[in-house]
């Protein structure tokens, strides 16, 4: 028997209810997470986790973990920043520019988070369809939400490679100078270059 | 100039057909890939800065690499195999909600067998997609926000300051080494003034800092 398949029949069948919270939080995660938001959950709890993995790293000596920790939430605060923001607008606008349907003609396309649908009313020109698939039929199913995202995300991607370079670095370098002058004691006081840095 | 629409288009119903249906795989796929962009930008910065000697570049590069394949192969092999887990669960039954269960009822189906597959059983149905559709996504981004956290805030960290820290020892020991070659005789400095093995070993150390242990952060 294959290790998965071990595990997998280690499992009970569980039905879950829609109104108890097994149910609720997929029904939530089903609605309201994408990738901005996975990306702002994995900031969150980088922040919670990372810092201290830097600071009781006992394998080097208190200034390189203080370094270390200082760049750490530094590369998490701006990384997340523009990883949220930069995912939540090209998100957006591949919805306004995916419009399903007849040239000139009025249409509700999506403008919703995740799998919401919310909906506003546009006239269809060749712009608002820039990014639609001619296999689509539908402007607001949950399916073609899913494309919008996945189209939004790769151009997010794209463009992050060069905002790395643009904001991420010195941004990141500002707020490492910041946060290391926090958590410096007098007794260990330094004032190294933080190292140029290449994040998101 | 036709050539590119078509290009365009099909690339479009290419992403359409393959991620419309599955969330947790874009997510994965995105993942990787910003990984892998991220680091690939890193490797970058150190190739093309000419204030980094081509020497220390011999050395920075493949640690760099190795950082980058740490990334990606862990984010990857930790958030699809969390996913693919959380898919199985719910395309074999064995994770259902009362609108999947009412469809499959007084059909012949073991809810919960690992040979079961829901998904090929009901493919041409549009309502059995309806109810099932959501509950599956909604599975698939909590397995994969999940395998993402294990994998990106606790798994690389650690290996990366594991990496990090045996890198920095190579490092210190590779600058002794060049200093014992260099000066065979000691240098007595007045006291007041003496550069002692301790100062020595915290520049040694704020140089390795500069170029390594927390190496990037998924773009």
């Amino acid at each position: 028997m294959k290790i998965n398949q071990h595990i997998f029949n280690k499992f009970k069948i569980h039905e879950f209810d829609d109104k108890q919270s097994g149910g609720k939080v997929i029904k939530w995660f089903n609605d309201n997470i994408s990738s901005p938001e996975n990306r702002l959950i994995l900031g969150t709890t980088a922040l919670a986790t990372q810092p201290f993995f830097d600071l009781y790293n006992k394998e080097v000596d208190e200034k390189t973990r203080n370094i270390s920790c200082a760049r750490t939430v530094a590369k998490i605060i701006a990384g997340t920043l523009t990883g949220v923001a930069i995912r939540a607008g090209y998100i957006y606008l591949t919805k306004n520019f995916s419009a399903v349907g007849r040239l000139d003609t009025k249409t509700l396309i999506n403008v919703g988070r995740a799998g919401q649908i919310k909906t506003k009313e546009v006239i269809i020109t060749k712009a608002k369809q820039f990014f639609t698939p001619s296999q689509a039929k539908v402007n607001n199913s949950h399916e073609y939400n899913q494309y919008q995202n996945t189209i939004g995300t790769g151009l997010a991607i794209v463009t992050m490679v060069f905002t790395n370079f643009i904001i991420d670095a010195p941004l990141t370098k500002f707020l490492t100078t910041r946060i290391l002058k926090k958590i410096e004691t007098p007794e260990n006081k330094t004032s190294p270059k933080p190292k140029e840095v290449v994040n998101g | 100039m036709a050539n590119i629409g078509n290009m365009w288009q099909s690339l479009k119903n290419n992403i359409f057909q393959n991620y419309s249906k599955d969330a947790g795989k874009m997510i994965v796929h995105a993942g990787a890939l910003s990984w892998f962009l991220s680091s690939l930008a890193q490797i970058s910065v150190i190739v093309f800065n000419d204030k980094i000697p081509p020497e220390q570049k011999k050395f920075l590069i493949p640690q760099e690499i190795a950082d980058a394949v740490v990334n990606v192969a862990s984010f990857y092999i930790v958030t699809k195999a969390l996913k693919d887990m959380g898919q199985k669960f719910v395309s074999t039954g064995k994770w259902s909600n009362k609108a999947i269960k009412n469809f499959i009822q007084g059909k012949n189906i073991k809810l919960g067998d690992y040979s079961v597959n829901l998904e090929t059983t009901f493919g041409k149905s549009e309502d059995f997609h309806k109810a099932y559709q959501p509950f599956k996504n909604g599975v698939a981004m909590i397995t994969t926000t999940i395998g993402s956290i294990i994998s990106s805030n606790i798994l690389t960290p650690i290996a990366r300051n594991k990496f990090g820290a045996n890198r920095q020892k190579a490092y210190i020991a590779n600058e002794k080494g060049k200093l014992d070659a260099m000066s065979p005789a000691p240098i007595v400095l007045p006291a007041q003034n003496r550069f002692g093995m301790d100062d020595y070993k915290k520049q040694v150390s704020l140089n390795a800092t500069k170029t390594s242990t927390n190496a990037q952060m998924k773009i």
